[in-house]
């Protein structure tokens, strides 16, 4: 509970400060998103990452408690990647006047990202309930880690820049002072979200796993 | 509406549809614990 009050006041002190203080990004249409597009970007690759390290865990160990942590990991990591994906689009609307571009390659590899991490689901259901779903499911979710760097360095690797990166170019910061403290205090908010989210999750399945066994 | 408001807006419902949804399957939890046979 101190972790969803925490992120609370700092997602919402942050996007009012956002909102308030800064307005909107110079340069940007619509550039007060950045203040929630990226953060939320930024945690759902970290609930990813951290749902592939569970995997790998649970290879490595064979400890099925690990197989649990993993799936809510990539459960709401993949929440936070479709409101990546619809929070980018309401900024590439306003941005570009569209609401995708498919030249755009980060736009391309996160949608890869995602449906790959989609289809996880359909993976792991139709299984049946075991450790050979576990390792199974495990192996995918490794795979799909490989994709992570991909999509984030998509956007530098282009010749062509559509999607605009206003936070580090060339390893200095393109944002400073107070807007890179106000989305600091995004990016805390964010990440608070998704551990209390992640947290959450995980208790209701274990208890909801530690009722099947008791039946 | 201005399009960053939009986007707030998505992510506050996006979290409110979850946190509902996580409230039913809570209940639901709870009534199942109730509904356990007891062994005493």
């Amino acid at each position: 509970m101190p972790l969803a009050f925490a992120a609370l006041v700092l997602l919402g002190g942050g996007l009012g400060l956002a909102l308030l203080w800064i307005g909107e990004l110079e340069g940007f249409a619509a550039g007060g998103i950045f203040f929630v597009h990226v953060p939320v970007a930024l945690s759902a690759y970290a609930l990813l990452v951290w749902g592939a390290w569970k995997a790998l865990r649970l290879l490595w160990t064979r400890d099925e408690r690990y197989d649990l942590e993993s799936y809510t990991g990539i459960h709401v990591g993949l929440i936070f990647a479709l409101l990546t994906l619809v929070t980018g689009s309401i900024w590439a609307r306003a941005e570009w006047g569209v609401w995708w571009d498919w030249r755009d390659r980060q736009l391309v590899t996160f949608l890869i990202l995602f449906l790959f991490y989609s289809a996880y689901f359909m993976l792991r259901y139709s299984l049946e309930q075991g450790p050979a779903r576990a390792r199974i499911s495990a192996v995918y979710a490794l795979f799909g880690v490989v994709l992570i760097p991909v999509s984030f360095l998509a956007v530098r690797l282009a010749e062509q820049f559509l999607h605009r990166t206003p936070l580090i170019r060339a390893g200095r910061p393109d944002i400073e002072g107070t807007v890179l403290g106000v989305f600091g205090v995004c990016f805390a908010g964010a990440l608070a979200l998704a551990a209390s989210m992640y947290a959450i999750e995980l208790a209701g399945k274990r208890l909801d796993a530690r009722l099947q066994e008791a039946r | 509406m201005s399009y960053t408001w939009a986007a707030y807006l998505v992510v506050l419902v996006a979290v409110l549809v979850w946190v509902g949804i996580i409230a039913l399957k809570l209940r639901r939890l709870e009534r199942d614990v109730r509904e356990l046979p007891r062994h005493d």
